[in-house]
């Protein structure tokens, strides 16, 4: 009997065998490597850097023209120190609310909100560039700001939105 | 005979891949798919900590504004020279003794005032401890500078961010200038009339108004200048007392 025949099938199965495992882990590791490449990148809200915080301080900031003491020439002055006036005098809440408009009207398509408080939560001014329900708050930036007089204003800026405010912002597949 | 040495490695390697298999086919089918990652995590954190401090820099720059002007409003009636005050009128002469200013009075006069105003300032806010902070202050020209050896420091998941509370605002006209320049003129008028008061209304500028009590001289100076958010008048406030018997005064 011709024993040399038999081994040559018995090690050539083996090897068979072994090709196909071979073959049947390279399908699963890509497999599986390409599910890793699909794993969800989350990014929250509170892993975002809120534009709203740069937004409200630029708003501070900017500049705007008034007539203080009547004299007939403008004066400049800031928004903050026009929402310092604005504290104790209603003269100026006017021109608070027209040029707070004016600053968050060109910010669209992002429709960013304003509410301005004193420190026991009255409400001193609070523009809203979108009127629509069923959007949710999200990007909150708070700051505090003195008065002439020491006393403290609160204002909240955020932004309105269709998209729930937390959560998987991109997934990469 | 058969040899049986050959046989070892197909088997060690059926068996080092059945065992990468297996652990493949666990990982392929637990619930764990991929990872979560949550990017940019430590970014917005540094972020924040970088915004806590930009947000009390604006508050300490209005405060530092405001409380600027305040010193103005002290200090242009009552200058407290070492000669005093009387009526709310800074007093220059006080019987033989002369107070007239000099830069470094108005500094110091007008450090003191700031520190004590913004003091009262930063004491409301709340997001950090901006309690004790004194300031040097720089009156260059229009500008005024404001230093401090305080440092702030914020601490925030495991970050660490120190800021010196320095501030720097222009004025609309030089304070010191404004001061010094009724100064100098009181004291030229001074030289030449001493109590005199028809040689002091000869003499004075047309925005000087003097008026008198027995010998007490009230200069009240329209300078022109305004300040502050209301934009109200710069008019100084000088005094000279010319009794020389404390008696009387």
């Amino acid at each position: 009997m011709n024993k040399k025949g038999v081994e040559s099938i018995f090690w050539d199965s083996i090897g068979l065998i072994v090709l196909i495992l071979v073959l049947f882990l390279f399908w699963i590791t890509t497999d599986f490597i390409g599910k890793m490449a699909d794993q969800r990148y989350y990014i929250g809200e509170s892993e975002i850097v809120n534009p709203g915080n740069i937004i409200l301080l630029n708003y501070l900031r900017t500049d705007v023209e008034i007539d203080l003491d009547n004299d007939g020439n403008l004066d400049k002055i800031n928004m903050a120190d026009l929402i310092s006036l604005s504290y104790d005098n209603n003269n100026y809440k006017e021109l608070l609310n027209k040029e707070t408009k004016k600053i968050l009207e060109s910010l669209k398509p992002y429709t960013w909100n304003m509410e301005i408080r004193k420190e026991n939560e009255d409400m001193i001014l609070e523009v809203k560039t979108e009127e629509r329900i069923g959007l949710y708050d999200q990007f909150n930036s708070y700051i505090e700001i003195p008065t002439y007089n020491n006393k403290l204003i609160k204002i909240r800026l955020y932004l309105e939105s269709q998209n729930w405010p937390a959560g998987v912002i991109t997934e990469k597949g | 005979m058969i040899n049986n040495k050959g046989i070892f490695m197909p088997v060690f390697v059926v068996l080092v891949l059945l065992l990468l298999s297996v652990t493949s086919i666990s990982l392929y089918l637990s619930n764990k798919k991929a990872l979560d990652l949550h990017i940019g995590n430590r970014a917005t954190e540094v972020y924040s900590v970088y915004q806590k401090a930009e947000d009390a820099l604006l508050y300490i720059d209005k405060s530092a504004e405001y409380s600027f002007y305040k010193s103005i409003s002290q200090n242009m009636n009552n200058l407290d020279t070492n000669c005093g005050a009387e009526e709310g009128y800074t007093l220059l002469v006080l019987g033989e003794d002369t107070c007239f200013l000099d830069d470094n009075i108005i500094k110091v006069k007008f450090e003191v005032a700031f520190n004590k105003y913004i003091s009262e300032y930063l004491n409301l806010y709340k997001d950090l401890n901006l309690k004790d902070i004194k300031y040097n202050l720089d009156l260059d020209r229009e500008k005024v500078n404001g230093k401090s050896d305080k440092e702030i420091v914020i601490e925030d998941n495991n970050i660490k961010y120190t800021i010196k509370p320095s501030f720097m605002f222009k004025n609309s006209f030089d304070v010191k200038k404004a001061f010094m320049d009724a100064n100098n003129e009181i004291k030229k008028v001074y030289v030449l009339c001493k109590s005199d008061k028809s040689c002091w209304d000869k003499n004075l500028n047309k925005n000087f108004s003097l008026k008198n009590n027995g010998k007490f001289f009230m200069l009240d100076i329209d300078t022109g200048y305004k300040y502050g958010i209301n934009k109200e008048k710069l008019i100084l406030k000088f005094g000279l007392d010319f009794e020389t018997n404390p008696l009387f005064r």
